[in-house]
């Protein structure tokens, strides 16, 4: 045998390795009307056409009848005829091997010449005269297959088939090179469709399986099953970029768009929205001119045009464009791989970016074999991705509501992404929502979210909040977490009631608070917990002013501008350090500074008509009274001394109020300045020289929230927020008109006192599960009204500005006078660079120091030079 | 009606046997058979188309050939221009031209009358339906 030569049916050298050896013995064998004969004639007409001399035997059929046949697949075989290409002989079997064994008559004559390229013999059934045994039958067979091959043709046998036994193995197929089975089968759905199968192909490689043919007005057309060879590393892409579905809120939840080259099922029940988005889709893409084919089976082409007009989008105009091509299929009688073959064309053709089948359901409709359905959705999606087409195919679910029972797993591994639509009741209204099961590779949303179908076509919006069971179609109310930041318990009870209210105003929300740990740099780990995990049950973070630099991530946080209308109503250093790149990402709720809280009774007793002004007025009136009462269990002074932010703020505060500063205007460390070395010395000789501060503050029980004692009357100064001696009134001290609130003390180098300034924001983290509730909690949380009420009921310093001059305020806390000098003039931590870390260098040192480990000159010492790896 | 018709009919096909056989190799002008398988095709019996056969064959009509040592004698259509033409004229007035379908057929049972043979016009006329 020669190499194969082109047999001039479509598709068929696909199948059977490349063409027909030339010399070979062809068997084509078929049940009645399966086409042998027009496959053998076509081949014939074929090779004639190319200039081969060809002959045509007829042991049935009559001739004419072939001729006919022929003419209506225009081949004119008496044209070739008189061309000298073709000759059509009928004769009987006996003559057939006559002529072939005496070289007489037209067959012998012409195979004699050796100018006869292909033979085709019609049928090797009338070879074998009724009642012949099979070994002669298969004698004569093997005898006329070897006269053909004497003359060098290439024969070409039909041969009938009486059963469609998969099993059955003619003799015929043994002596023939090439054995093509020809079946016409009934599927599930009642409809016969035609396979051609290679069940031999000596020395070449064929396709195995069954594959559909149709006989054509111009004859055979084989549609290879399409298969999808072993993806070399070079076709793999390596970095796919993505393209948009066309609504920007889905692209949200995608990760940014849909992969490019991936596939998406769209999965919905009807009327649900599949063919809304799948037009959004494809349009979006010719709007940016990327060519799209549009598979529809149920809806017609008109009807597509007409929706997609009535959403206002383009498709028309790229249909005329060239831009989308949409291809309308019935499914009933549709030929899987025939279909399979025409869409992979005309992506080629146009060539396609994008991709619709509308829908997989229709699909199955037509191909009533599961596991044939899956092969054609597999080579459709795999031969898209390997062209970078990028696909979404919808498919139907048949709840309209309730619990989607499973999408068929056959499809649903083949796609790379899942997006499924559903129905929802909900407050007594249909509404739809949209979540995104599977994307591979991408950290798509998780949320179930609401969308709208409307002129604009398919809006995703927000979450569905303070809803549980969506998915199930039957969603009921559930509680979500809003954290708050208490400082009491007096705090917490009010923070309490105010969320209940909050609840009241807005019934769909169940806010469950959660009351962080009073320690600062505890809290900042529950709340960098809660940022760092994919989903948090924080639907609002708190967050602490000296946090920000390092918190506030645009990559974490959703921007809250539209929650703070008016910014500059809050104290401007609150609002700056929760700004990034202009915009805002935390709303101001409450602010704190450092103040000095005394005993006003006890000092007016020893004749101090003011508070200590300075380091050493704390000294001298403390001994005084201290010596005076002589009570063991009465404290001078005491401040945050233990291992935590209070530390290092209470020390800021004692070194701006001694003109210090951790850092210069040029960023250069200062910690080793007289200044720094005094108030270090300050706070070490309160406990170690002048004992007028007890040693245990160094603990957490004293030193983390030291008012308890101060509330009991054991404490004649202490360093402090102001809401501990705000909150006395309603915690029932016997004290609370003796408390005084002072700036804090200046050192002997210090023009002024200065305070630090804090306070505490409200977030919304990007994973947050309720951001709707969020919002709406923050903007209750931080408006004006609450600040105020908060304020007069003795909690949290408002950010409001203003409000420290409201008559009502100042009329139930005169204190505010005092307050509103303190707050405007605290300085802020946030201009330290990397200010959580050198706030830690210098907790570690300071506590050492008041512990007695480190003297004040090595503390200040190993401050600086902590402070200056860690900036350098 | 020509003469070379009138000839065909009545000196070559003679009956409506040797009618049908020349129709037949009109229709069929590829056919390479013995007198056996032509008969097989037609649904005739083998002597009748034998005879037939042999008559158009004698007038040129058709060629024969020996094969098999003469075990096998042959039948095709000659190839010549001035046969073919006449058969596909032959073909047109008896299946196209009811008229002259009637006159071939008066021209066939005329001649079997004028043999003696017992054969009336409207037997041929019958078997010209089932045909």
């Amino acid at each position: 045998m020669s190499l194969p030569v082109p047999s001039g049916v479509p598709g068929l050298d696909e199948i059977v390795g490349g063409g027909i050896p030339a010399g070979s013995c062809v068997l084509i064998e078929g049940v009645p009307g399966a086409g042998k004969t027009t496959l053998g004639v076509q081949i014939a007409v074929s090779r004639a056409r190319a200039g081969q001399r060809c002959l045509i035997i007829a042991l049935e059929e009559l001739p004419g009848q072939i001729l006919r046949d022929a003419a209506n697949f225009g081949w004119d075989l008496t044209d070739l005829e008189r061309k000298g290409l073709m000759t059509l002989v009928c004769t009987s079997p006996d003559l057939l091997f006559e002529q072939l064994e005496s070289g007489g008559g037209p067959v012998g004559t012409l195979l004699g010449s050796h100018e006869v390229d292909t033979v085709v013999l019609d049928s090797l059934d009338h070879l074998y005269v009724y009642g012949t045994p099979r070994t002669s039958q298969r004698t004569a067979v093997y005898s006329l297959i070897n006269a053909l091959k004497r003359s060098g043709v290439t024969a070409i046998l039909t041969k009938e088939l009486h059963s469609a036994d998969p099993d059955l193995v003619p003799f015929e197929e043994y002596l023939s090179d090439v054995a093509l089975r020809l079946t016409y089968e009934l599927d599930a759905n009642r409809r016969r469709f035609r396979y051609v199968e290679v069940l031999k192909s000596r020395g070449l490689p064929n396709r195995s399986g069954k594959h559909s043919f149709q006989i054509t007005s111009t004859g055979f057309v084989v549609y290879p099953r399409l298969q999808v060879e072993p993806e070399s590393d070079k076709q793999a892409p390596q970095h796919p970029d993505v393209v948009s579905s066309g609504m920007a809120g889905l692209d949200q939840m995608l990760d940014g768009g849909l992969p490019r080259g991936s596939a998406t099922l769209v999965a919905g029940s009807a009327g649900v929205g599949k063919t809304t988005l799948a037009l959004q889709f494809i349009c979006a893409g010719a709007d940016a001119g990327e060519p799209g084919l549009y598979l529809t089976f149920e809806e017609t082409r008109g009807r597509l045009l007409q929706m997609a007009c009535t959403l206002g989008l383009d498709l028309g105009k790229h249909v005329e464009q060239g831009l989308v091509e949409i291809v309308h299929e019935v499914p009933l009688g549709l030929d899987p791989d025939a279909f399979a073959h025409r869409v992979l064309q005309l992506m080629d053709e146009l060539p396609a970016s994008r991709l619709v089948v509308d829908s997989l359901s229709d699909l199955a409709a037509a191909i009533a074999d599961p596991a044939r359905l899956r092969e054609t959705v597999y080579s459709l999606v795999e031969n898209a991705r390997r062209r970078g087409t990028t696909a979404i195919l919808t498919i139907g679910v048949p709840e309209l509501f309730g619990q989607t029972a499973a999408l068929p797993e056959h499809i649903s591994v083949i796609v790379d992404g899942i997006v499924l639509l559903k129905y929802l009741e909900l407050e007594s209204e249909i509404q739809r929502s949209v979540a995104v099961l599977k994307m591979r590779s991408t950290d798509h949303d998780k949320a179930i979210r609401r969308y709208i179908i409307g002129p604009g076509g398919f809006t995703v919006l927000e979450r569905f909040e303070g809803a549980e069971g969506v998915m199930a179609g039957a969603p009921r109310s559930t509680p979500i977490t809003l954290a708050v930041r208490s400082f009491t318990e007096f705090d917490e009870r009010l923070n309490e009631q105010l969320l209940r209210r909050f609840a009241q105003i807005n019934p769909n929300v169940q806010p469950i608070p959660m009351t962080l740990p009073y320690n600062p740099d505890e809290a900042r780990l529950t709340i960098e917990r809660s940022l760092a995990a994919p989903h948090t049950h924080l639907s609002v973070l708190p967050l602490c002013m000296y946090w920000m630099p390092q918190m506030i991530d645009p990559r974490k946080l959703t921007p809250v501008d539209d929650l703070c209308p008016d910014p500059e109503e809050h104290l401007s250093d609150l609002i700056e350090c929760a700004t990034v790149g202009g915009r805002l990402y935390a709303v101001p709720a409450i602010a704190l500074c450092g103040v000095l809280l005394y005993r006003k009774d006890l000092l007016a007793k020893y004749g101090f008509e003011t508070p200590p002004s300075t380091w050493e007025e704390v000294i001298e009136q403390a001994k005084t009274v201290l010596e005076g009462e002589n009570d063991p269990d009465l404290e001078g002074y005491v401040f945050p001394g233990y291992l935590y932010e209070g530390i290092s703020s209470t020390f800021l505060q004692n070194l701006w109020s001694n003109g210090g500063d951790v850092i210069d205007a040029k960023g250069h460390v200062m910690l080793e300045d007289d200044a720094a070395h005094e108030a270090a010395c300050y706070m070490h000789d309160l406990v170690h020289v002048h004992r007028i501060t007890p040693r245990d503050i160094t603990g957490a029980q004293r030193g983390l929230e030291p008012q308890q004692e101060f509330w009991d009357g054991k404490v004649l100064f202490l360093t402090m927020l102001p809401t501990a001696a705000l909150a006395m009134l309603e915690h029932g001290s016997p004290l609370h008109d003796r408390i005084g609130i002072a700036p804090p003390p200046r050192g002997p180098r210090g023009e002024r006192s200065v305070s630090f300034l804090g306070g505490w924001h409200y977030a919304v983290p990007l994973n947050a599960k309720a951001p709707a509730a969020a919002a709406q909690f923050i903007q209750f949380m931080t408006n004006r009204q609450v600040q105020k009420e908060r304020a007069i009921r003795g909690g949290a310093l408002p950010t409001l500005k203003s409000l420290y001059d409201d008559p009502e305020l100042l009329a139930s806390h005169p204190h505010y006078h005092v307050l509103k000098e303190i707050v405007f003039t605290a300085r802020s931590r946030h201009y330290i660079p990397r200010y959580l870390e050198v706030s830690s260098i210098m907790q570690r040192h300071l506590h050492s120091m008041l512990c007695g480990s480190l003297t004040p000159e090595a503390a200040v010492e190993a401050m600086a030079r902590g402070v200056r790896a860690l900036l350098a | 009606m020509q003469e070379k018709i009138r000839w065909l009919v009545e000196e070559v096909a003679q009956n409506i046997v040797g009618l049908d056989v020349a129709l037949f190799f009109q229709a069929h002008p590829n056919v390479f058979d013995s007198a056996a398988g032509i008969a097989m095709r037609m649904g005739r019996q083998p002597e009748e188309v034998g005879e037939a056969l042999e008559r158009l064959a004698s007038h040129g009509i058709l060629e024969v050939y020996e094969l098999g040592a003469g075990r096998y004698r042959c039948y095709a259509l000659k190839r010549v221009e001035e046969v073919w033409n006449l058969l596909c004229r032959l073909s047109e007035m008896y299946l196209d031209d009811p008229p002259a379908r009637r006159e071939i057929i008066r021209m066939l049972v005329a001649r079997v009358t004028a043999k003696g043979k017992r054969k009336d016009p409207d037997a041929a006329a019958s078997e010209e339906v089932r045909e």
